[in-house]
């Protein structure tokens, strides 16, 4: 009986051992207690913080287009300042004031700027809609979309009847934000490589033509 | 009743006893066989086969007609040839077209005959005169009843004739190809002999210049010599002066002359050109070309000139022709008759029976061109971008030909007016306000009293008359400036400053809208 009772506490200990958790940490044990070394979160966290200069709505943005075929690279300009948007084409200027329920678009013609409306205006086009679960994470600086969350990229590339898909969608952050989205892009059936840049995030102060 | 049948009889005999024995007009007839006309480029088309009855023969005859009015329409004549510097050359007129369009790349060329005779011994020189925009580049032979000449005018006009040659001169060219001076030139390869004349040294002067007179050493973009080795014209920039001993290289001439010694006469951007001053009506003539036989002087057909050739020329045997012709309302047409395939029924014609044909078609005055193989026509066709032949090339081929005249669309750059020198003249302010709408059209703020102005993009440069230009460009970066063109009045304006146009394909512009929708994300 004795010997019968130290075989199930042993085996009760052996079960309680088994259900303790995981350490997966630096291997000192000393957790900090507040939940955040879940490292799902941590990674989370990283990504929305720096996601997180995309609701101050200031930086500048450049596009860059390469046609893997011709060689050749197309770079226009971005600026972002709340809800005035520049676009910098050569010398092709517009700007862009969403503070209204419609879009109203500024185009420079000559000397003055010519100004239209337009019915169109979204929220959470592009980068503004995405969400870590739909990344994975390649190192501490790099995520990778992965293939099944392309699809969240329909309602944004079905703007533009001639772009066919958006594939192997990359993040690349520095320190504090994401600094650089790399993906292909396939329109008519021939595929470019995009390179948006993001800089001067705080710095952008762009005043409305009169 | 006798008596009045023997004066019905001698009434009949008198008047048979007073015509002419000459060939009028009634003697001549063509029945139609086949008939077509429509509008090309604005251009008028006719193509025709038919019976030409003249003087008691009867011959299947088939022939184009392309003609329009230079009055009425922006379209010009203009003259062509494919010769290079130094030399001259010979290609066929479609190369002849693409030379004119780098030429002027502001006209709009959209057909074209072969031109004068030429000497198909000598390197395909031209035999008579031949002016491209003013340059004289060939004086050809001198005044002959058997040749003429045939030029157009800025404004549409058509000179005809022999245009008389007052010697060769200097003329002193600005950048914009205004004439700040001309100047006779008085000796050739020989000293001035006073302080007022002026002199021109070619590499046929072999001897030392000697020093002390003051020279402009010209490093020359072309000269043309013609069959005698005179070097009728001459065209450089300033390479340097100098007072001292110097001889001619090749591929330069020197002027000599005391009044070089003003230090602002010749700067290094003018454009010196040594040609021909022409006088006799060709004084504004812009292009020309040397012509054959007149067919038709004042509405006359030269029938009484043809019978008085020999027997053995070409004017009494039927070959494939090309003449050119003008309507009283200013209507400048070509006619090519094909030849030399009598089983196709291209039995060509004689100079009575194209003559005839020139009339026929309204023409005043018409002149002979080359013919035989070098009888070309030419018409852009749209849907191709190609010049088609409308004519038989009775080659076989199309043959190369020295020149030839193009009907082309647009506006002709002024150029070559004189201008006060010293120049005292204000200038034009640059133009302001550049940019490209979404449908690819430039606009720009000019002046509204001279709306001439030189566009220039990525360094080429074009004359334009409105400040609203639809571009055609490839895709890539394009730098764009644009300057008013000077008068007489005023002078050209500095550049505007630089607008940037990218010009992107469809997918990359499809991509950039994508983006563009950021833009309105809120």
């Amino acid at each position: 009986m004795k010997k019968i009772l130290l075989t199930v506490i042993f085996a009760l200990s052996l079960l309680l051992v088994g259900c303790l958790p995981a350490n997966n940490g630096n291997g000192d044990g000393n957790g900090n207690g507040d939940g955040t070394d879940n490292p799902d979160e941590v990674a989370k966290t990283l990504f929305n913080e720096r996601l997180q200069f995309l609701d101050e709505n200031n930086f500048e943005l450049e596009i860059k287009v390469k046609d893997h075929q011709a060689l050749k690279e197309t770079i226009v300009m971005m600026y972002f300042d709340g809800d005035v948007v520049k676009y910098i084409d050569g010398d092709y200027e517009a700007y862009y004031d969403n503070s209204g329920s419609k879009s109203k678009m500024y185009e420079k013609q000559g000397n003055t700027f010519v100004v239209s409306e337009s019915n169109f205006k979204s929220s959470d086009l592009f980068f503004y809609g995405f969400e870590f679960e739909q990344f994975s994470v390649n190192n501490e600086t790099s995520y990778i979309m992965k293939s099944d969350d392309l699809a969240s990229l329909d309602g944004f590339i079905g703007l533009h009847e001639a772009v066919d898909s958006i594939e192997v969608l990359q993040l690349r952050a520095n320190e504090n934000h994401i600094h650089e989205i790399i993906f292909d892009i396939v329109v008519n059936e021939t595929t470019y490589l995009v390179t948006l840049t993001i800089s001067n995030i705080g710095q952008v102060n762009l005043v409305l033509p009169a | 009743m006798k008596k009045l049948f023997i004066t019905i009889f001698v009434s009949i005999m008198l008047l048979l006893s007073l015509t002419p024995n000459t060939y009028s007009a009634n003697d001549f007839r063509f029945d139609i066989l086949t008939h077509e006309r429509r509008y090309v480029h604005g251009l008028e088309h006719i193509r025709r086969t038919g019976l030409l009855t003249w003087n008691e023969e009867q011959k299947e005859q088939h022939y184009n007609y392309l003609g329009v009015n230079l009055k009425t329409t922006d379209y010009n004549v203009i003259a062509s040839d494919n010769y290079r510097p130094f030399e001259w050359g010979m290609s066929n007129l479609r190369v002849h077209i693409a030379t004119a369009q780098q030429r002027f790349p502001q006209l709009e060329i959209t057909a074209g005959v072969n031109g004068d005779f030429y000497d198909i011994n000598n390197t395909g020189r031209s035999t008579h005169t031949h002016i491209v925009d003013y340059e004289v580049k060939h004086r050809g032979v001198g005044a002959s009843i058997h040749r003429s000449v045939i030029g157009f005018t800025t404004d549409g006009d058509m000179v005809h004739g022999n245009p008389s040659f007052l010697g060769q001169h200097l003329n002193i060219l600005n950048e914009f190809r205004e004439l700040k001076k001309r100047i006779k030139i008085d000796r050739i390869n020989q000293l001035p002999q006073n302080d007022l004349e002026v002199a021109i040294f070619h590499t046929s002067f072999e001897d030392e210049i000697p020093e002390d007179y003051i020279k402009v050493v010209v490093k020359a973009s072309d000269i043309k010599t013609d069959a005698n080795g005179n070097a009728n014209y001459s065209k450089g920039q300033l390479d340097y002066k100098t007072t001292e001993a110097v001889t001619v290289e090749e591929k330069s001439f020197i002027l000599v002359g005391k009044m070089f010694q003003d230090e602002d006469l010749i700067q290094p951007t003018d454009t010196l050109l040594v040609q021909e001053l022409l006088g006799n009506g060709f004084e504004n003539v812009r292009h020309a070309i040397g012509a054959g036989a007149p067919l038709v002087l004042n509405g006359v057909v030269q029938h009484d000139y043809f019978q008085s050739l020999p027997s053995n020329n070409m004017a009494h045997f039927r070959h494939p022709r090309t003449a050119v012709g003008e309507k009283e309302d200013g209507t400048i047409f070509f006619i090519v008759v094909d030849g030399r395939d009598i089983i196709a029924g291209k039995n060509g014609v004689k100079y009575g029976e194209l003559g005839e044909l020139m009339k026929l078609h309204g023409a005043v005055n018409a002149f002979n061109l080359d013919g035989g193989g070098s009888s070309t026509m030419l018409l852009r066709n749209d849907e191709t971008g190609e010049y088609d032949g409308l004519n038989t090339f009775s080659d076989g081929t199309i043959r190369s030909i020295s020149n030839g005249l193009l009907f082309a669309r647009g506006n002709l750059e002024p150029t070559f007016y004189e201008i006060p020198y010293p120049d005292t003249r204000a200038s034009y302010e640059a133009p302001t306000g550049l940019y490209v709408d979404g449908e690819g059209v430039f606009h720009f703020t000019g002046n509204n009293e001279n709306m001439q102005y030189i566009l220039k993009i990525n360094g080429r440069e074009t004359y334009v008359t409105k400040e609203s230009i639809p571009l055609i460009l490839a895709a890539g970066t394009h730098e764009i400036q644009v300057r008013v063109k000077g008068n007489p009045n005023y002078a050209t304006s500095p550049f505007s400053d630089t607008f940037t146009y990218n010009v992107h394909n469809d997918d990359v512009r499809a991509i950039l809208d994508l983006f563009r929708n950021i833009a309105q994300t809120n």
